[in-house]
């Protein structure tokens, strides 16, 4: 490298002497593409829809178990529907007989007559009922740690964390016992209150901050050193 | 680069603009001094290659460096070898600052800039002969 560039590199921070007018951030800001930016009324709507989903599959799911509920003693006992001419349908409403007669061999059969349709995993149906909850609980919690806080300390909102993580082993416990045991309606209840607690959990967290950073906001504020909770 | 306010202006805002509408092509956060940079050194070669008509003469000139007496730059205001440099006629303007500001190499130069490497040095030679000048003639107004 030669003398005078070396020299000029040395001093290259000297040579930044030229500023660019106003007018060019202006035009800049103008001319750049504008990011979209959900406003909380699409956000709402875009939480009811996650919401509508989950609370069907939620309902999927219970119907699907009342369905695939055994029936006590069904191997030994089956109910026979008479079989009745279609044109008699409505004449004469057909009611099943109160007396149950045992045959034997003869209830494979008619479970292969009725077309059923076809059945879907409940496992397969919790998991992606799980997944939609979990979704929400995500973007709240991406929401929350976005959300600049001043005014209070850090440990003002512990209590929040700590109960949160116990939600969180609640649930792996939960989720264990599905695994060992098989599902039933009243664990797929609790997993769906445990979500549901979570949900209101963030919920109360994140107005807690609105409240926190709203009442004690002073004219100032940029200069304030604010911080983001880790959660 | 380009020797001229507005025109540096001009360059400056679509470089700004073309690096916003590619922002979502960074790839990593903590490279966007330079990424901007080059977006901003590239728009400045590409507006100067239009801007530049290179002389015949220009390209053919002689690529030894001319001899110099002693370091005649050491102790000099960079506020006068600044206006100095902005008076370096088009062409060898862009090689010089290429080449010492922003080290590039005359290969670099050359490839970018869509002429010759001897003519890259040439034009280096060139922008140093013509800064002395300046200087000197700078010096001898304003003392």
């Amino acid at each position: 490298m030669d003398k005078l560039k070396q020299h000029l590199r040395a001093h290259r921070e000297q040579l930044d002497i030229d500023a660019p007018g106003d007018a060019v951030w202006l035009n800049v800001k103008a001319a750049a593409p504008v990011v979209k930016k959900l406003s909380p009324v699409a956000l709402l709507y875009r939480y009811a829809a996650v919401l509508l989903v989950a609370a069907g599959l939620s309902i999927g799911i219970l119907l699907l178990l009342q369905n695939s509920v055994p029936v006590k003693n069904a191997g030994a006992v089956a109910f026979v529907m008479p079989a009745l001419p279609a044109t008699n349908k409505k004449q004469q409403p057909v009611l099943p007989s109160t007396e149950p007669v045992a045959q034997p061999g003869s209830e494979k059969k008619s479970l292969a007559n009725n077309k059923k349709p076809a059945r879907i995993d409940p496992y397969e149906l919790l998991g992606s009922f799980s997944n939609n909850y979990a979704q929400l609980v995500k973007l709240q919690l991406k929401s929350i740690r976005n959300t600049p806080v001043w005014g209070e300390e850090t440990g003002y909102f512990n209590d929040f964390k700590s109960s949160l993580e116990q939600m969180d082993a609640d649930e792996a416990a939960l989720r264990s016992v599905i695994k060992k045991n098989g599902l039933d309606e009243h664990l797929l209840e609790q997993v769906i209150h445990i979500y549901q607690q979570k949900l209101d959990l963030l919920k109360t967290l994140k107005s807690e901050i609105g409240k926190v950073n709203g009442s004690r906001k002073p004219a100032n504020a940029d200069s304030l050193k604010s911080y983001f909770i880790n959660i | 680069m380009t020797g001229d306010q507005r025109c540096a202006e001009d360059v400056l805002q679509d470089a700004f603009i073309i690096a916003f509408k590619e922002l979502g092509k960074l790839k990593a956060a903590e490279n966007f001094g330079g990424w901007l940079r080059r977006i901003v050194i590239n728009e400045c070669i590409r507006y100067c290659k239009q801007a530049v008509q290179w002389k015949h003469e220009l390209l053919h000139e002689n690529t030894e460096p001319a001899e110099e007496a002693g370091d005649w730059w050491a102790g000099l205001d960079l506020e006068t070898v600044h206006k100095a440099i902005k008076q370096l006629p088009e062409g060898c303007r862009q090689v010089f600052v290429l080449y010492v500001l922003e080290d590039y190499t005359h290969r670099d130069i050359a490839q970018s800039m869509g002429i010759s490497e001897s003519t890259s040095k040439s034009q280096y030679q060139r922008a140093r002969q013509l800064l002395k000048q300046y200087i000197n003639t700078l010096m001898a107004i304003h003392g």
